[in-house]
């Protein structure tokens, strides 16, 4: 699942609902249904899996949260977040040659 | 739900956080309709010679009792406390026919987490008397500016910990559920 040969984007068809003021994001998976509440650093990895490759998104993620963490810890986070999401039927592995 | 597309609104949120690690959390729905017994009109369908009595001697608060439950900001509650002080007497005064307001009390205890600290509870006698709260408080009347005034100090806080309860006497109660 965690795998360099590939791109990550969102399953298809999921309705996501911002809620700024929680600073957290609310995603609706339609198939089968559930409601999920991502805080904001899964919600960060989330915006991130956009169809980019694995390597891109690290950049991007560690690059953002670079004021807050190491880049050690960073991978760690990505990793958890990108099993989370991918294990909740959130965002999909396409892979490539 | 719309659809919002959020492309770098979390980032923008970061700025300043400690991040915590990531985190998907399934949201339970909770469904709470509470239906389990048609409302009932005391008077009319209660069983027992000695209605009006318990009713008159508030043995029975009503044919329906309702329950307010909210917070109100800690820095209000004396300012609250010093308003039912001097208001109560005066809501009493004011309240319409079969409408009686019992009392706002304070929870020392309770099992119910999120009800409120507070409570405000309010009593029928008849099921028209719904409709009698209703209309007297789009009147302008004394009443109506007393309610007001009660609720202007619950909190309304996103957030904020209310709840409500409706009651009727068991003995005019058909269960259903």
């Amino acid at each position: 699942m965690f795998s360099p040969n590939g791109c990550y984007s969102h399953t298809p068809n999921l309705r996501v609902r911002p809620v700024k003021e929680m600073k957290s994001c609310v995603v609706f998976r339609p198939n089968p249904p559930k409601l999920f509440m991502l805080n904001l650093n899964a919600w960060l990895i989330f915006e991130l899996c956009d169809g980019s490759s694995l390597d891109d998104v690290t950049q991007r993620y560690r690059k953002s949260v670079a004021a807050q963490m190491s880049e050690r810890e960073a991978d760690r986070h990505l990793e958890t977040g990108i099993r989370n999401l991918h294990d909740e039927g959130l965002i999909e592995l396409k892979l490539t040659d | 739900m719309s659809n919002v597309d959020p492309t770098l609104l979390s980032a923008n949120l970061i700025a300043g956080e400690r991040l915590t690690p990531p985190t998907v959390k399934p949201i339970e729905p909770e469904v709470r309709s509470g239906g389990f017994f048609p409302f009932c009109d005391l008077l009319k369908h209660g069983e027992g010679a000695d209605l009006t009595q318990l009713l008159g001697n508030s043995t029975l608060l009503g044919a329906l009792v309702i329950e307010w439950g909210y917070d109100v900001p800690f820095d209000k509650h004396d300012d609250f406390k010093g308003w039912l002080i001097r208001n109560e007497a005066e809501i009493v005064k004011y309240q319409p026919k079969d409408i009686y307001y019992r009392g706002t009390y304070a929870v020392s205890a309770t099992s119910e987490k999120h009800s409120g600290l507070y409570r405000t509870i309010w009593s029928f006698t008849t099921l028209h008397a719904l409709e009698t709260f209703s209309d007297a408080m789009h009147t302008g009347s004394d009443f109506a500016r007393l309610v007001d005034e009660l609720c202007s100090y619950r909190d309304r806080e996103r957030g904020a910990d209310n709840s409500q309860q409706m009651y009727q006497p068991v003995r005019c109660a058909h269960r259903f559920g």
